[in-house]
């Protein structure tokens, strides 16, 4: 059952994690828990786990050299036994090999299994070397981060007194010493040995694609949006994935040394750039906060370069250890940011916070503070403190993304509201002024009307009146006065038809008018009016004035001219864009110098200059007359 | 056979005027003659149809109701009836109006008696006056291209599918800018009387909508008898 579990979670882990943060964190949580049960309870009837042995200094792996042995247990933690340089460790394989033939016997074949040893280190088997992981005495190289699994071969063994020699190097920067060395049979060790290995690789590898994948989406958005806070993200990420692939795979194209330094200098930015983030998320703009965490950046490079020059990792170290100091302190920003102004976002924040802050200092507790040589088995965790800080602020972002999405779907839900009063208004205002603007065509329109009136067939009536009462009336001046005043009373209503500003329509309107009377009068007609276009700017007003200047000339023409043919010529100059309507005929004249102001010459005038046209008028005594007038127009 | 006239009018002096200007005529009848709404109708339901007028002169402004009742009846009982407003000024609107109840054309009075003859003359040869307002509203109403002036009056709710030979349209554009028949006749080359039938076509086909109800109607009724 215990295996199952085991299996599932390493198939988790090796599957599920690179795509999913939150997951890892999980898993490590549980392998942590996993991994604080004796591993005894669930080996018991498998591998048995070499926990006594004695301790040699130097390489003792040879089984001729003997030097002073002491007793010792493992894991040895050289963190807390204060070992350094090479070390020879002598376990006693001698009662494990009993059950040996019955293994043989079922075709099943014994392993050696170390979780942890470095950073380098040589096996000896009854005094023959069998493996060597990187060289005796190897300080620049550390393999103690992967296990190392050992296929035992039948001919190592002797049937009795089989002894197991380790011969260990390690590197005063690093966790060195031997973990518990199990023996077994191989398919379970195996099983053992790959579940920690694909962890010991895998977490690392998931954190490194995850942090570069949000970091290369944040500098998209910078490239955008040049966000500051953006900006921190983005490069927060890059340079932990940098520590990450120098604390994985740097000691394999650098110095160890080189390798430390980096990653140390990496995760320093790293977490500085972080907690710059953190403050600009909390709404915090404490200068002197962001001066320290400033300050400490620059200092960085400063203690690599110090290390460049050739003077050790030390400074880095205590750099390091500072900014780990300076991130805890830090870490009571968001708690009393969140006790001020709680929020999802700003506890969202703090829990990741505190997660990492746990992660850290469990970390610093197992491996170096705590004493227990048991630390030395513990695999780190710092990794994923980085996927869960960006799990916290994506958490947050995405908190904050859908507030204002919700927010602004409001803010339209009421713009659309304010608008569509708003047009409320201005229809209604509209609507109020096209009303008032009726009302006065209408009120102009009256007046003009009562003019005409007025003037035209009132005034008429009244001289009609009076000429009727004084008796010097003939029937034919009776009948011609009386067709005038219907003539005017009819034109009166035509200017009140829709002509539609059509010059030509008005022309053909009043000849129907005066069709009857020109007939009577025994006139020929000579009528040629083309389309007039352009007439469309025309007002009712303006259309009635033209309509009594040609009248005017008609009834000139037929009361005065004696004529026998009238011609009249309506033409459009589109060059000049002018409509000129020329009216001739063939009648007595006039001496336009001596008859200047009779005749509604004058009144013909004051109209032509009131509508802007060009009125010219000819005629000599026994010539006949013609009147032209030129009047422009708009675009066709 | 004379021609038999109706005149539906409220003022005597014009019925008067009528009567007179018929008198001279050898082959028109003043028929019969009525100065309301009530009584023309009235008159029309006791009618027989060898009684029936041929032609219908009404003026629209009568004292119990619109002379258009009295075009809208008579169309009504006999569709292909000719019927002519009286209108002494031409009102353009309402001439419109009672083309669409089915009136085929108008005619002026005042004018003198010697005119009044000579529009029944003209009347029974098939002829009736055409303004150049109407002709230009009916243009407008075709929606032709050839006018770019822009809507004046909102067309009345019929002839949507008034269609226009292409003479007719020529003519009514002439008619538009103010040309006589006779001008129009010499401008399109053909006679006068081509142009009086070619009006009077439009203003069939101006009512074409209201007649056609009418047969419906007509038909309606006679099916509901023979039940």
């Amino acid at each position: 059952m215990t295996r199952m579990w085991r299996r599932a979670v390493c198939l988790f882990q090796v599957w599920l994690v690179p795509a999913n943060r939150l997951g890892v964190a999980c898993v490590q949580l549980a392998w942590l828990l996993a991994a604080a049960m004796p591993l005894q309870v669930w080996a018991q009837s498998g591998p048995v786990a070499l926990t006594q042995g004695w301790i040699s200094q130097g390489d003792q792996g040879a089984a001729t050299s003997v030097g002073p042995w002491m007793a010792t247990t493992l894991p040895d933690h050289w963190g807390v036994s204060q070992r350094t340089g090479t070390w020879t460790y002598r376990l006693n394989l001698g009662d494990c090999v009993r059950p040996l033939p019955a293994c043989t016997a079922a075709g099943r074949q014994l392993a050696l299994w170390v979780p942890k040893v470095g950073n380098s280190m040589a096996v000896w088997v009854n005094g023959a070397k069998v493996v060597s992981l990187g060289p005796v005495n190897g300080h620049q190289i550390d393999y103690a981060q992967r296990p190392l699994l050992i296929q035992v071969a039948p001919s190592w063994l002797r049937p009795q007194g089989n002894e197991l020699r380790l011969v260990v190097t390690g590197h005063p920067g690093l966790l060195s010493g031997l973990s518990r060395v199990w023996f077994g049979d191989y398919a379970d060790l195996a099983f053992e040995h790959f579940t920690r290995d694909y962890f010991v690789i895998g977490g690392p590898t998931a954190v490194i694609v995850v942090t570069l994948l949000f970091s290369a989406a944040g500098l998209l958005s910078v490239v955008r949006r040049r966000h500051v806070a953006t900006w921190f993200f983005s490069l927060a990420g890059l340079f932990w994935a940098a520590r990450e692939l120098v604390a994985l795979v740097g000691m394999r194209v650098m110095s160890l040394d080189t390798a430390l330094a980096l990653a140390l200098a990496f995760k320093c930015l790293s977490l500085l750039l972080a907690g710059l983030l953190l403050l600009r998320l909390l709404g915090v703009r404490s200068r002197l906060l962001q001066g320290i965490l400033l300050t400490q950046m620059a200092c960085v490079p400063l203690t690599m370069a110090w290390y460049g020059i050739g003077h050790g990792t030390g400074l880095l170290q205590q750099c390091h250890t500072l900014v780990q100091l300076t991130l805890l302190i830090l870490l009571t920003v968001p708690m009393w940011v969140c006790w001020r102004r709680p929020g999802i976002t700003h506890m969202l924040i703090l829990v990741g916070c505190l997660a990492c802050a746990a992660i850290g200092l469990s970390d610093a507790w197992l491996l170096h503070l705590s004493g227990w040589p048991e630390g030395f088995e513990h695999i780190p965790l710092t990794s994923h403190m980085a996927a869960c800080f960006l799990l916290s602020v994506s958490a947050s972002m995405f908190v904050r993304v859908d507030h204002a999405l919700k927010l602004e779907v409001a803010h339209k839900d009421a713009l659309e509201r304010e608008v569509s009063a708003q047009r409320e208004e201005l229809e209604r205002l509209h609507r109020r002024e096209s009303e008032r603007v009726r009302l006065e065509a209408v009120s102009d329109e009256r007046a003009r009307i009562i003019r005409d009136m007025h003037d035209g067939l009132g005034s008429q009536l009244v001289g009609l009146l009076s000429t009727v009462q004084s008796g010097a009336y003939t029937q034919a001046e009776l009948t011609q006065d009386v067709h005038e005043a219907i003539d005017q009373l009819r034109l009166t209503i035509d200017t009140l038809e829709p002509l539609g500003g059509d010059l030509a329509s008005l022309l053909g309107q009043l000849r129907f008018r005066l069709e009857s009377r020109l007939r009577k009068i025994g006139f020929q007609v000579d009528w040629r009016v083309d389309p007039l276009p352009g007439g469309n700017e025309l007002d009712t007003s303006t259309l009635a004035s033209l309509q009594r200047l040609f009248y005017e000339v008609f009834s000139n023409i037929m009361k005065h001219a004696k004529a026998h043919r009238v011609v009249v010529r309506g033409t459009h100059d589109a060059h000049r864009s002018i409509n000129e309507i020329v009216i001739t005929d063939d009648g007595q004249g006039f001496d336009p110098l001596q008859d200047a102001g009779g005749r509604g010459l004058r009144n013909m005038r004051l109209r032509a200059v009131q509508l802007g046209a060009e009125l010219d008028i000819t005629s000599q005594p026994g010539k006949g007359t013609r009147v032209s007038l030129s009047l422009p127009c708009g675009p066709a | 056979m004379k021609h038999k006239v109706a005149l539906v009018e409220d003022d005597d002096r014009v019925r008067r005027s009528f009567a007179r200007a018929m008198a001279q005529s050898d082959d028109i009848t003043l028929w019969f003659e009525s100065d309301s709404v009530t009584g023309a109708i009235e008159w029309m339901r006791e009618c027989r149809d060898e009684n029936w007028p041929d032609t219908w002169l009404v003026d629209l402004g009568l004292p119990d109701g619109s002379g258009l009742t009295v075009i809208e009846q008579a169309i009504r009982q006999h569709p292909d009836t000719q019927v002519m407003v009286v209108s002494t000024f031409g009102d353009e609107a309402k001439v419109l109006d009672s083309i669409a109840a089915g009136a085929s054309g108008y005619i002026l009075k005042g004018e003198g008696d010697d005119e009044i003859l000579a529009h029944i003359q003209d009347l029974r040869r098939g002829g009736t006056p055409m303004s150049p307002v109407i002709a230009r509203q009916v243009l407008h109403r075709m929606r032709s291209m050839h006018l770019r002036q822009p809507p004046v009056r909102e067309p009345a709710p019929l002839d949507a599918g008034l269609h226009l030979t292409e003479r007719e349209v020529d003519a009514l554009q002439l008619i538009a800018r103010g040309y006589s028949y006779d001008d129009v006749a010499q401008q399109l080359g053909m006679s006068t009387n081509t142009v009086r039938y070619h009006v009077k076509n439009i203003y069939n086909k101006l009512g074409v909508h209201s007649k056609i109800d009418a047969v419906h109607e007509a038909r309606r009724r006679s099916l509901i008898l023979l039940d």
